[in-house]
C-alpha cells in the first residue's frame, strides 16, 4: 500500500506507561484499551516447536494467566523501555490483537518521558520501521501532548491559549509527581522536579486513616475501600482548619457513609467517611501530614521550577499550568493551586516593590491552572488530538526518510509549532 | 496467539461496556480494522440507549455485486438500519433491551463484533455453492486492498482462491518464501493431510491469472513487488459445518502472513540481541588484566599491608 493511502487511515496512537498502557486509533476521546504494561511468557526451555516466540499473553490476560511455567515480566521500568525483547513482542499484540491493524497501512504515534536517552528513540524507531514496516513514525514528549490536551478546554480558550507550546505540566499518576517545564515544545530538562507523592500515596494514607477509626471494614479489602473513597468522595478544600470546624458544627451535613456486603462472612458492614475527604488530596499541599521526609508543598515546587528556568520563558510558564494524570482529578485542585502560587508570586513582587522603596513597579503575573475533564488520559487524548492534524504528517519520520539514512532521524523529533499558533 | 482473532475487539469491548453500564451516556468510538476497513460506534440525535455501528470497506461496490446486502440482512435480520453516510453498512444495537435481556445481549455480542467477516463473506458463500452444485462461474476478484485483489476460480475440478500480495520490503519476500514452503512440508504430515495446498510464486503471474483482467502490472519491474499464493480447497473446507471458519481463516490470511513475517523479524532480532549480550560479555572475559594489580581487603574492610 503507497503512502498516501496511509494517510488517510487512522493514526494508531500507543501511550506505554510504566503501570498501563493506553492505546487506540486517533480522533477519539478516551483510549480504545488501557491495559497493564505486563506480559507472560512461557519458559522457554519447556516447549521447544519452533513458535515459543509467539507463546505469550499481554494486559489483562498476561495477569490472569500467570500461572505453572508462564512468568510476568514488566517491559517498562520508571517510565523507560528496560527490556527490548518484550517491548518489541507487547507491540505485535498490540497491533495484531488489539488494535486490528497492518502496521504498514497506519501512522504511529508513541510517547516517551521526558529525558529518555536519544539511543531509546533509535531502539525505537529501528523496531518500528524494521520489524513492523510502518509508514511513518513520530516519538512525541509525554509532557508536550499533555499541554496540548488542555487546548479545548473552556478556560484555556477563554485566556487564547489553544495552540500555545509554552507552560508547567504538572503530571500526577499512580507512583510519582513530575513538574516539567515546556517552552516552545521544548523540555527544559535541568529544570524538572519530581514528587515522592502521588496516587498510591494518597490511598495509602486515607487507609491507615480509617483502618484506626473504623472497625468494621473487613481487613482484605480495607486497600479498596480506600481507593474507592479516594476516587469518590476526595475533594480539595480551601482551608483545612476551617474545614475541621465545619465538620464539627454541622457533622449530619459532612458525614458521608459507605457500606457493602462482605462475601466471606455474608454480613453487610458500613463506615463512616469523616475527614479524609478533604485530608487526602491535602497531602499534595501540606505533605507533611504523611510523611517526614519530604515536606515541600506542591505549590511551592512549582514555583521553584518556574523560578529556576530562564527568565524570559517564566510569564509564559506561570501563565498555562496544566494538569495531568488521575491523581489531578480531585474536584477544586486547581483551584487552590492556582490560588496558592498566586499568592507566593505576589509575596515576591510586594518585596520586590518594598525593597525598591516602590521606585520598580513590576508587571503583575498572571497565574493560571488550567483544568479539563481529559485530564485523566491527558497524554494520550493530547496525541490523538496532535495525530489528526494534517500537520502531524509534515512532522513524522516516513518510512523513506528511515531507509534512506537510518535510525538516526528518530534522534531529533521536529516539533509542532508555528503553523498551529493561531 | 497462532491465529488471528475474526472478531473486532473493541467493536465487542465498547458493546459490552455500553450494555452494562449504570447510564446509557453519549458515544462516538470509532477506528479501523486490516485491510483498510474504519469503524465508528456512535449514539444519534440524543438518543442515548441506541448504539448504530457502521463499517466502510474499500471494495464494497464488487462486493454489493456478490449479495453483500443480503448476506448481511440474513445475519442480522431487524438489527439492520439505514445506512449512515460514508459507511457501508449500519447495524442498530438496543442497549436498554440488551441490558434487561441476557441472551440477546450474548446475540448482539457475538454477532455484531464479527461485522467484517460479514460483509466480507458473500463473494466466498456464491462460489462455494456454486461449485458444490458443479455449476461453473466466472472468476471472481475481489479488489479487496488499494493494489491487491482475492481471486476466486475454478480449475480443473478445484476450487482456487489466490491472493496477491505486494511486499513493500524485498526482504520480505525472502521471509514468505520460507514461511509458505513451511506449508507445503506441513502436509506431508499425514494428520495435516486435509490441509489445502498453498503454492507460492513470486514476481510472476500464476498460470491461472492467464486470462483473467488483473490490476497488477504485467512488466518484470514491477511484478517484483507482488507475490501470489493460491489455496486449493476440499469440498470437506466447503460444506456447511466448516464453511463459517474456512471464510474467517481466508480473510485473515493476508494479515495472518504479515503477522508471522513480522513475528519471525522480532524474534530474530531477540536472537540478535542475545547473542550481542554474549559477545560483550567474551569480549570482557578475554581482556588483559595481568597488568593490574587489585587491592585487596578482607571480610571487614581492612587492608593488607605490604611489610
Amino acid at each position: 500500500m503507497s503512502r498516501n493511502n496511509a494517510r488517510s487511515n487512522p493514526v494508531v496512537v500507543i501511550d506505554n506507561g510504566t503501570g498501563f498502557t493506553k492505546m487506540g486509533y486517533a480522533g477519539n476521546l478516551e483510549p480504545n484499551y488501557i491495559v497493564p504494561t505486563t506480559l507472560c511468557a512461557a519458559d522457554s526451555k519447556s516447549t521447544d516447536k519452533g513458535i515459543e516466540d509467539l507463546d505469550f499473553h499481554i494486559g489483562f490476560e498476561a495477569l490472569n494467566k500467570a500461572v505453572g511455567n508462564y512468568q510476568i515480566n514488566y517491559p517498562m521500568k520508571h517510565g523507560l523501555v528496560d527490556n527490548w525483547n518484550n517491548m518489541e513482542r507487547y507491540w505485535e499484540q498490540c497491533l495484531f490483537k488489539y488494535l486490528r491493524c497492518e502496521p504498514e497501512d497506519h501512522y504511529v504515534l508513541l510517547t516517551e518521558p521526558p529525558l529518555n536517552p536519544p539511543e531509546n528513540r533509535e531502539y525505537t524507531a529501528e523496531i518500528m520501521f524494521e520489524t513492523f514496516n510502518v509508514s511513518g513514525l513520530y516519538i512525541a514528549v509525554q509532557a508536550v501532548l499533555a499541554l496540548a490536551a488542555s487546548w479545548n478546554s473552556k478556560k484555556a480558550l477563554e485566556l487564547k491559549l489553544g495552540g500555545t507550546m509554552s507552560g508547567t505540566v504538572i503530571d500526577s499518576g499512580d507512583g510519582v509527581t513530575h513538574v516539567i517545564p515546556v517552552s516552545d515544545g521544548y523540555v527544559i530538562g535541568s529544570s524538572i522536579k519530581h514528587i515522592p507523592l502521588a496516587g498510591r500515596d494518597i490511598t495509602q494514607f486515607i487507609q491507615n486513616f480509617v483502618r484506626e477509626r473504623e472497625k468494621n471494614i473487613p481487613p482484605e479489602e480495607s486497600l479498596l475501600v480506600a481507593q474507592r473513597i479516594k476516587e469518590k468522595y476526595c475533594y480539595v478544600c480551601a482551608d483545612p482548619a476551617k474545614e475541621f470546624g465545619k465538620y464539627d458544627q454541622d457533622p449530619k451535613k459532612y458525614l458521608k457513609s459507605y457500606g457493602q456486603h462482605n462475601k466471606r462472612t455474608g454480613k453487610d458492614w458500613k463506615v463512616d467517611i469523616a475527614y479524609e475527604q478533604f485530608l487526602g488530596p491535602e497531602l499534595f499541599f501540606n505533605p507533611e501530614i504523611f510523611s517526614p521526609d519530604f515536606t515541600v508543598p506542591l505549590p511551592d515546587v512549582v514555583d521553584s521550577v518556574i523560578q529556576s528556568c530562564p527568565i524570559d520563558a517564566r510569564r509564559s510558564l506561570y501563565r498555562n499550568i496544566v494538569l495531568s494524570g488521575g491523581s489531578t482529578m480531585f474536584s477544586h485542585f486547581g483551584r487552590r493551586l492556582n490560588r496558592d502560587i498566586k499568592s507566593k508570586v505576589d509575596q515576591r513582587l510586594d518585596k520586590s516593590m518594598q525593597l525598591s522603596k516602590d521606585k520598580v513597579r513590576p508587571k503583575e503575573i498572571e497565574v493560571n491552572v488550567i483544568t479539563h475533564p481529559t485530564q485523566r488520559y491527558a497524554v494520550w487524548f493530547g496525541g490523538s488530538m496532535l495525530a489528526t492534524m494534517p500537520e502531524f504528517f509534515k512532522v513524522c519520520h516516513t518510512k523513506a526518510e528511515y531507509d534512506e539514512i537510518g535510525p538516526s532521524i528518530a534522534r531529533h523529533s521536529r516539533i509542532f509549532g508555528g503553523g498551529v499558533a493561531n | 496467539m497462532i491465529f488471528l482473532e475474526a472478531e473486532n475487539q473493541i467493536i465487542r469491548e465498547t458493546l459490552e461496556k455500553r450494555i452494562t453500564a449504570e447510564k446509557f451516556e453519549l458515544c462516538d468510538v470509532s477506528g479501523a480494522d486490516f485491510d483498510g476497513a474504519t469503524f465508528r460506534l456512535v449514539t444519534v440525535d440524543d438518543k442515548k440507549s441506541e448504539l448504530l455501528v457502521s463499517m466502510k470497506l474499500n471494495c464494497d461496490e464488487q462486493l454489493k455485486k456478490y449479495g453483500m446486502d443480503d448476506v448481511v440482512k440474513k445475519a442480522y435480520g431487524s438489527w439492520v438500519a439505514p445506512t449512515q453516510e460514508g459507511f457501508s453498512v449500519t447495524i442498530k444495537v438496543d442497549l436498554e433491551a440488551a441490558s434487561l435481556d441476557e441472551k440477546l445481549k450474548e446475540e448482539y455480542l457475538t454477532k455484531v463484533p464479527l461485522i467484517k467477516r460479514y460483509l466480507m463473506m458473500s463473494p466466498f458463500a456464491t462460489a462455494f455453492d456454486k461449485f458444490a452444485a458443479s455449476e461453473n462461474f466466472e472468476p471472481i476478484t475481489i479488489p479487496y486492498r488499494p493494489e491487491e485483489n482475492i481471486y476466486i476460480l475454478t480449475f480443473e475440478k478445484s476450487l482456487t482462491v489466490m491472493f496477491s500480495i505486494k511486499f513493500s520490503d524485498p526482504d520480505d519476500v525472502v521471509l514468505a518464501r520460507i514461511f509458505l514452503s513451511e506449508f507445503k512440508d506441513a502436509r506431508r504430515d499425514r494428520a495435516l493431510g486435509n490441509a489445502p495446498s498453498v503454492n507460492f510464486t513470486h514476481a510472476a503471474k500464476p498460470l491461472e491469472l492467464k486470462n483473467i483482467k488483473s490490476s497488477e502490472p504485467d512488466d518484470p519491474k514491477g511484478l517484483s513487488e507482488f507475490g501470489f499464493v493460491s489455496l486449493t480447497l476440499f469440498t470437506s473446507h466447503m460444506n456447511e459445518k466448516n464453511r463459517e471458519g474456512t471464510i474467517d481463516k481466508l480473510l485473515t490470511f493476508r494479515n495472518y502472513l504479515h503477522y508471522h513475517l513480522k513475528c519471525t523479524k522480532a524474534y530474530m532480532h531477540i536472537r540478535m540481541r542475545d547473542r550481542f549480550a554474549k559477545l560483550l560479555e567474551n569480549l570482557e572475559a578475554s581482556k588483559d588484566n595481568s597488568g593490574i594489580v587489585k587491592e585487596r581487603k578482607t571480610a571487614t574492610g581492612r587492608r593488607f599491608v605490604e611489610k
